[in-house]
């Protein structure tokens, strides 16, 4: 069991930076999501963790001992790859015994041929094989041992991969993308079955998603990287309340968080799309800032209600359990997206002008650079909300 | 692969292949350095590249009855003149330029429709037209020379540039690569130019064969270069009239024709048909490589 | 699809063709290989097997299929495992990878007559390069002793390098013992720079991540990779690669023809050679279109079973 470390760690392929100086503290048996959207680096920093690249500066240390020197087999750390990566010409069975034959046999042990005839190849063969048992029996695998991974399906490939990481009983499990190639209700299925896995086992899982529902549903704790940086590290709560960067509150979430540009004046009150917001930021800055509103705190309300945002709705997005209305305001060229219940929502169809405010407390303030800035929310009767 | 170089390593792989591009390069460099030297200088294998080009007496002119002081020169004047007056080396390459294109183009000519047909059109008996095609990419070439070459003397037609360029005006390993190729050429590109009203021929000439143009330079390179090197069949047909022989054949002739020890000139020879298609390979190996890669894939 | 008739025209010309350049010479020598045929003659007769049983019986054809045989087993192996290796060495080079792929592609590319004439002279018995190196190494003491032997206790003049060194070096082509060999080396020096290439798209195609994962599982070395991924995955190459290099190697003609002439004493009377000697030069078609038949049958063989290895042990 490991806690993994990682600071200050840079990647950069010939004179591309792909990777700035980046700080990772996972702990011991959580569940950590590095996730952003494709080639923000988070692939790269789960291999410069493996060991199959290396960093162009920092370090990186294991139990606090620096693994900067080791080579990947030696960091005790399993990876499932996005293609699963199987050995195609062996079968499931030869797949998932091949880490555990290259880590206890010797190289004479495995001779073909001759290696059968040491004795000590035996005991371990055996050893070996019980291993396999058990993994297969955790994972379902047992009917698909004697095939070979072109004729398995994705859902199957993908728990052998999990098997082959398994069997060695790794510190913690390395996982890049591993659902991204299955289709839709497979993964959702998957989903539940890895965060079951991981409670079962206890060990550190370093995952791996572009998808930031998965790393919302599945994680302990969530990374999130863009362009290299990365801009946020704690519990999904947090990140999906307390977005410290706008890029952050826009990635987090679907639908999107509605930003909508505003503007500071030298009090700190902030004006935007027609609202102004009860409270001030506690370091004023005039100047254009951007005001972010998450669709379930925005909420419909009659015309005329002070504080309220209007516009023409242009399009209704009927999920079934909840509606989104789609608010186009005069001159703006995205639309505004609200949260509705499908009871409220019935009368309203496109063309109508529909009003809205925030929830009280929950718009967050963003300034010109994209970091949240402190605002103090006050209630219009003057105490803090 | 591993987390640092391993300059031993490097060090070793690049001796083993530094000896072999020796071995691979030793005739290459024997050839250049021999058609620039005199005959002593070869015989004895002195003068290190470029031979010491001191002025050597040409003894055939001189037996020819010319005074001595008009047959001095530098060894690799008497290399090269001698072979192009012994040979009519350019004639040689101009053949080869002449069969090579014409094989090209007739091959295109033919196969392109035909892999158009199909990968594209639907006809009756397709399948079994595309199964002639497969049945034939087996006959090996030298199977089907004796008869052929019968079928030519018998119509007269053997010494004759017909003879070189007909039999390979069908090339069903071209048919073959084209089909795949068009098969990856989406269906609606065809559908929109049939809706403009075009004949399936300017179909073909004008919306095919430029996007196969990747694929045909490969063609083009494998079909030129096979042909230009081709020795067994022009050997086979051209028989005795020197104005057609395409380059391996001509020099395979100025070698029985030329005097034993006549090295130089036979050294210059070899070079000048040989240094053509190199060049144009040192020019352009990655399109050389990867269309010969490709075309052996297929 | 429109009711033209286009295709007919674009695919008459080449069923034509096919049938006449292709499928009927084949039933033609088929049909010869039964005969006395000559040129010239104008009639012929019907002499039913005789010419196979020729073929099978006569120790000049015997040596035919020897030679040829022989040529093969040298060439493939050989020419398979340095295009290989050097595949191999290629790719896993920091630098220079190009320029050495430049280089060992170089004589697939060069006319192979031309380049077997330059051969030909360096192997020269008495003015040849390669004679005059290895005479050179029977003054100096280290590399004679290396060579023959001596430095290991044995007798020098047992040694092939010790007692050319005495008396002569080989004559190489014209050898009886040799010539084949020689000829088989010039064979190898063309063909796996082809070889080496078709080894490189196949190196390239195989996965990056099966790389990785071999890593993480434990496959430290080079070699240990090789074995457990690159080994496998070349599965098909192989295959491709070991049958063009055999259908190849079957129809050399070339060398043959311009150095030796199927000598000396027949030994390095290759198939094609032969058909090339009984149909065109001794007019004797008959015959000719025997050993066409047989080399047919040969190219053939060695195609279905590459088809069927391609299908069966590949199956991924």
């Amino acid at each position: 069991m490991a806690g993994i470390a990682q600071s200050g760690v840079t990647k950069s392929y010939g004179g591309q930076s792909v990777i700035n100086g980046v700080d990772l503290d996972i702990h011991d048996g959580e569940f950590l999501t590095l996730v952003g959207p494709s080639g923000c680096g988070k692939s790269t920093t789960l291999r410069i963790i493996a060991g199959l690249e290396t960093q162009s500066s920092g370090d990186v240390s294991i139990d606090g001992v620096s693994v900067n020197e080791t080579r990947p087999s030696l960091r005790d750390l399993a990876m499932v790859f996005q293609s699963y990566a199987l050995y195609p010409h062996l079968t499931v069975r030869q797949n998932l015994m091949t880490p555990l034959r290259l880590r206890d046999l010797s190289f004479w042990e495995r001779f073909p041929l001759l290696g059968h005839l040491l004795p000590s190849r035996r005991s371990k063969m055996v050893q070996i094989e019980k291993e396999v048992q058990i993994v297969s029996e955790t994972l379902k695998i047992e009917p698909l041992l004697a095939r070979k991974p072109g004729q398995l399906s994705g859902g199957q490939r993908q728990r052998v991969a999990l098997g082959r990481a398994m069997v060695r009983n790794p510190a913690a499990f390395l996982m890049d993308e591993p659902l991204s190639n299955l289709d839709a209700s497979l993964r959702v299925h998957m989903r539940a079955e890895l965060s079951a896995l991981h409670k079962k086992l206890k060990t550190t899982f370093i995952y791996v998603t572009h998808d930031q529902a998965e790393a919302l549903t599945m994680s302990d704790r969530i990374a999130v990287m863009m362009d290299g940086d990365l801009l946020q590290l704690g519990s999904p709560e947090e990140v999906y309340q307390n977005p410290q960067d706008i890029r952050v509150a826009e990635f987090i979430g679907s639908p999107k968080m509605n930003i909508l540009p505003g503007h500071c004046d030298e009090f700190g009150h902030i004006t935007c799309a027609g609202l102004s917001l009860d409270g001030v930021l506690a370091n004023p800055a005039p100047g254009p800032v951007s005001v972010g509103l998450r669709p379930e705190h925005l909420t419909l309300t009659d015309a005329g209600a002070a504080q309220s945002l209007s516009g023409k709705l242009t399009y209704k997005e009927n999920l079934g359990s909840d509606v989104f209305f789609h608010v186009t305001q005069e001159g703006s060229e995205s639309a505004i997206i609200i949260r509705a219940q499908p009871l409220a929502a019935t009368p309203q169809k496109p063309g109508d002008t529909l009003h809205c405010a925030p929830v009280p407390g929950k718009p967050l303030v963003f300034g010109a650079d994209g970091r949240r800035l402190d605002f103090n929310h006050v209630a219009s009767s003057g105490k803090l909300a | 692969m591993s987390i640092h170089t391993n300059w031993l390593g490097e060090f070793f792989k690049h001796s083993l292949l530094l000896a072999g591009a020796v071995v691979v390069l030793l005739p290459f460099y024997l050839m250049l350095s021999y058609s620039l030297k005199s005959p002593s200088e070869i015989e004895t294998n002195t003068g290190g590249f470029f031979g010491a080009q001191q002025i050597m007496t040409d003894n055939r002119c001189v037996k020819a009855g010319n005074p001595e002081e008009n047959c001095l020169m530098r060894p690799i004047v008497y290399n090269y003149t001698a072979a192009f007056k012994e040979a009519p080396l350019v004639r040689y390459m101009l053949n080869g330029v002449f069969v090579t294109v014409s094989i090209f183009l007739i091959q295109v000519i033919i196969a392109l429709p035909c892999a158009y047909a199909l990968s594209k059109l639907r006809f009756w008996g397709r399948n079994v037209v595309f199964g002639m095609v497969i049945f034939c990419l087996l006959i090996p070439v030298h199977a089907i020379a004796l008869p052929l070459y019968i079928m030519l003397a018998k119509v007269g037609l053997t010494n004759t540039y017909a003879a070189l360029i007909v039999p390979w005006s069908i090339s069903v390993f071209g048919i073959f690569l084209m089909r795949q190729f068009f098969m990856t050429v989406p269906d609606d590109l065809i559908d929109a130019a049939r809706m403009d009203g075009m004949s399936e021929f300017s179909i073909v000439w004008q919306v095919m064969l430029p996007t196969a143009i990747p694929a045909l330079l490969a063609f083009g390179i494998f079909s030129v270069v096979a042909h230009w090197n081709d020795y067994y069949w022009p050997r086979v047909v051209i028989t005795g009239n020197k104005d057609l022989m395409t380059p391996p054949l001509g020099l395979r002739m100025f070698k029985s024709d030329m005097d034993g020890n006549e090295y130089g000139p036979m050294m210059a020879a070899t070079t000048v048909i040989v240094l053509p298609l190199v060049i144009v390979f040192l020019l352009a190996q990655r399109r050389f490589i990867e269309g010969i890669t490709m075309t052996g894939m297929k | 699809m429109g009711r033209s008739k286009a295709h007919y025209w674009f695919v008459g010309p080449a069923i034509f063709l096919m049938l006449l350049l292709l499928i009927a010479p084949v039933f033609v020598a088929a049909a010869l290989s039964m005969t006395d045929y000559s040129l010239g003659n104008s009639g012929f007769n019907w002499i039913g097997w005789e010419n196979y049983e020729k073929l099978f019986s006569r120790r000049s054809y015997s040596k035919m299929f020897t030679a040829s045989l022989t040529y093969v087993l040298l060439v493939v192996p050989i020419s398979v495992a340095l295009g290989l290796g050097s595949a191999l060495l290629i790719s896993s080079l920091r630098i220079g990878g190009e320029l050495y792929k430049a280089i060992f592609f170089l004589p697939v590319m060069a006319t192979l007559l031309a380049m077997a004439i330059v051969w030909e002279f360096a192997l020269n018995p008495i003015v040849g390069v390669v004679n005059d190196i290895l005479r050179s190494g029977c003054d100096k003491s280290a590399i004679y002793a290396l060579l023959s032997g001596s430095w290991l206790g044995y007798d020098p003049l047992d040694s092939w390098y010790g007692s050319a060194c005495e008396k002569k070096f080989p004559l190489w082509l014209g050898d009886r013992q040799y010539a084949l060999g020689t000829i088989a080396f010039i064979g190898i020096w063309q063909a796996f720079g082809f070889n080496m290439v078709l080894y490189l798209a196949g190196l390239t195609s195989v996965p990056r991540e099966l790389y990785q994962a071999a890593q993480m599982d434990g496959a430290d070395s080079a070699w240990e990779r090789f074995k457990l991924v690159t080994w496998p995955m070349l599965g098909p190459t192989h295959v491709f690669v070991i049958t063009i290099s055999s259908i190849r190697s079957f129809q050399v003609f070339d060398t043959v023809e311009a150095l030796t002439e199927g000598g000396p004493s027949k030994s390095t009377y290759v198939m094609v050679y032969a058909m090339f000697e009984k149909g065109v030069r001794q007019n004797l078609l008959g015959m000719g279109s025997a050993i066409t038949i047989v080399f047919l049958i040969f190219v053939l063989i060695l195609t279905l079973v590459q088809v069927y290895f391609v299908n069966r042990k590949v199956h991924y």
